[in-house]
C-alpha cells in the first residue's frame, strides 16, 4: 500500500485569469491528519476538491496512489471515490431527494445490489449514531442548515471511507453538534483514516491535524507540526494565524 | 482586432468542440443506463411524469383548439370541406406538422427550461460535486434519464396532440358539414399513409432528443453563479427552438425523397 495516497503536483487553477491555486505540489500521508488553513479565498476549498478528485487543475496533476485521478476510467474513479468521503462546506444535500436517500444514495453507488432491508438498517444506524432524531422521509429544506451538516456528514462516512475529505465541516453547527461531529471524525482518525480538512477553526486543526499547510492566495507559505506552525513568528504568516477563529 | 477576432473564433471552436463531447457522452451514458437503472429508474419516471403526463392538458386544449380553428378558416375558402383532399390537407397539417412541432414548442417553454433551470441551480449548490464525491456521475444520473424520458414523452405526446389536433378539426367539420364523426374519421384512416405515421414518429423522438440534449447540456454548463442559471435557461429555449425547426425542414427534405 503507498504511504502517500493523494500527490498534487504543480496544481494550477485560474478563474477569470486569476490564479486561485498557482502551482501548489502537497502530498498527503496516508492515516495522518492534514489541516489545511488559510484566510478566506485563499485556495481551502479548491485544495480539498482537486485532491478528492471533483475538480480537475489546468495545470499539474493530481495522482491516487500514484495513478493520474485525470486519466481514470469510469470504473476506476469509481472505486476511488468509493474509499472517500467528502464533507461540504454547505452541505451540498440532494434537494429532490429525502434525507434517507441522501444516505442510500453511496451505498448504492459502491453495491447497487444492496437489499432494501440492508439499506434501511444502515441508514437507521448512521442517524442512530449521532443521535440525530429526524424523520428519514423529509427534504433537506425542512431541517436546520446545522442538521443538513451533519446529515451530510452521514452521507460522507456512510460507507466508512479510508479517505476524509472535511471542508469547513463546523461551519454553521452550533456548540454540541461541533463536539459531536469532532468525536466523530476522533474516531474516524483512530480508526486510522486519512483526514483532510480545511478550516479555519483553531480547535478544530488543533485538536485533529498531525500536520498544517498554511495557504495564501492559492501558494503554501507554511507546512508543519501544529505547535511548530502555530508557534511561527514569520510576519508572512502572522495575519493568516490571527485570521484563525 | 485581428488578436481579438482570432481569440473569438478560438474560443467558439473551444465551446464548440466542449458541447460535442459533452453530447457524445451522454449518448454513451444513455446505452449503458440498463446496467445502472436502480438508481436512474426513479429520475426517469418522475421525468415522464412532469415532461408527459402534467402536461396532457394544455397539450390537449391547444390541439384542440388548433385543429378547431384549421377548419373555421379553411371553411372560408371555396371546397376547403369537400372532398377527399381536407382529410390529406389535415394528416400533413396536423400529425406530420403541426403536432410535433407544437409539442416541442411546449416540452421547450415548460420542461426544456424546468431542466436547464434545475440542473443550473444543483451546480451552484455543489450538488453535482457531490454526485461526483460518491462515485456517480452527475450526468448519468441527472442527464440519461431525462433524455430517455423526454423522448418517451414526446412521443406519446405527439400521438395524443395528433388524435386531439384531428378530433378537434373533424368535430368542427361535422358540425359545419353535417358529415357524421365517423364517417369523417373512416375517411380520414383511409388517407392516411406509413410515411405520415413514419414523418410524425420521426420528429417526435429527435424533437424529444434535441430539446432534452440541449437543456442538460446548458443546466450542467452553469459554472458556479445563480446569475448564470436564467442567463443559460434562456440560451437553452432559443437553441432548442432552432435545433427542433432545423431538424424539422430536415425531415420534411427526407420525406420528400422518399416518397418521390
Amino acid at each position: 500500500m503507498i504511504d502517500v495516497p493523494i500527490v498534487l503536483d504543480d496544481v494550477t487553477i485560474r478563474f477569470d485569469g486569476r490564479a486561485a491555486l498557482d502551482g501548489l505540489s502537497l502530498e498527503f500521508q496516508r492515516g495522518k491528519s492534514t489541516a489545511v488553513i488559510g484566510s478566506s479565498g485563499s485556495g481551502k476549498s479548491l485544495v480539498l476538491k482537486c485532491a478528492a478528485g471533483l475538480i480537475f487543475p489546468e495545470e499539474g496533476d493530481v495522482l491516487f496512489e500514484g495513478r493520474s485521478i485525470a486519466t481514470m476510467g469510469e470504473r476506476e474513479y469509481q472505486q476511488m471515490q468509493a474509499r472517500t468521503g467528502f464533507h461540504f462546506q454547505d452541505a451540498a444535500l440532494w434537494a429532490n431527494k429525502s434525507l434517507g436517500e441522501n444516505l442510500s444514495l453511496p451505498l448504492l453507488a459502491a453495491d447497487p445490489d444492496l437489499s432494501d432491508y440492508a439499506l434501511h438498517g444502515k441508514v437507521a444506524e448512521s442517524f442512530a449514531s449521532v443521535k440525530l432524531e429526524l424523520d428519514p422521509s423529509l427534504r433537506p429544506a425542512a431541517i436546520s442548515m446545522g442538521q443538513q451538516k451533519m446529515v451530510s456528514f452521514l452521507r460522507a462516512t456512510i460507507s466508512r471511507p479510508e479517505i476524509l475529505f472535511l471542508d469547513d465541516s463546523l461551519s454553521f453547527m452550533d456548540h454540541a453538534g461541533s463536539r459531536q461531529l469532532m468525536a466523530r471524525i476522533e474516531e474516524f482518525k483512530d480508526a486510522g483514516a486519512t483526514i483532510i480538512i480545511a478550516t479555519h477553526n483553531r480547535e478544530f486543526s488543533g485538536r485533529l491535524a498531525d500536520r498544517v499547510v498554511v495557504l495564501s492566495d492559492g501558494r503554501m507559505v507554511a507546512s508543519g507540526p501544529y505547535q511548530e506552525v502555530m508557534s511561527s513568528q514569520d510576519p508572512a504568516l502572522l495575519p493568516v494565524l490571527r485570521d484563525l477563529v | 482586432m485581428v488578436e481579438t477576432f482570432g481569440r473569438h473564433i478560438r474560443q467558439s471552436l473551444g465551446q464548440l468542440s466542449y458541447a460535442a463531447g459533452f453530447q457524445l457522452f451522454l449518448f454513451k451514458e444513455t446505452f449503458n443506463f440498463l446496467g445502472k437503472r436502480r438508481i436512474g429508474l426513479r429520475v426517469l419516471i418522475l421525468q415522464i411524469l412532469f415532461t408527459g403526463v402534467e402536461a396532457l392538458s394544455i397539450i390537449s386544449l391547444l390541439s384542440l383548439g388548433i385543429g378547431a380553428v384549421i377548419i373555421i378558416q379553411g371553411a372560408q375558402l371555396p371546397d376547403f370541406l369537400l372532398g377527399e383532399q381536407l382529410y390529406r390537407i389535415l394528416i400533413i397539417v396536423i400529425a406530420r406538422e403541426l403536432g410535433p412541432l407544437l409539442t416541442a414548442f411546449v416540452i421547450i417553454a415548460r420542461s426544456g427550461s424546468a431542466i436547464t433551470t434545475e440542473l443550473g441551480n444543483m451546480v451552484v449548490s455543489h450538488e453535482m460535486e457531490a454526485y461526483l464525491s460518491v462515485g456517480i456521475h452527475p450526468v448519468s444520473q441527472l442527464g440519461v434519464p431525462r433524455l430517455i424520458g423526454m423522448s418517451i414523452s414526446m412521443f406519446l405526446l405527439t400521438v395524443y396532440s395528433n388524435v386531439f389536433g384531428l378530433l378537434g378539426s373533424l368535430t368542427v367539420s361535422s358540425i359545419i358539414t353535417r358529415v357524421r364523426l365517423a364517417d369523417h374519421l373512416s375517411a380520414l384512416f383511409a388517407n392516411f399513409y406509413l410515411v405520415d405515421i413514419v414523418a410524425s414518429i420521426a420528429k417526435s423522438f429527435v424533437f424529444g432528443i434535441i430539446i432534452a440534449a440541449t437543456s442538460v447540456y446548458y443546466g450542467f454548463s452553469v459554472s458556479g453563479a445563480i446569475t448564470e442559471v436564467p442567463v443559460k435557461t434562456i440560451r437553452s429555449i432559443g437553441v432548442s427552438i432552432v435545433l427542433c425547426v432545423i431538424a424539422d425542414g430536415i425531415i420534411i427534405l427526407l420525406t420528400m425523397l422518399v416518397t418521390a
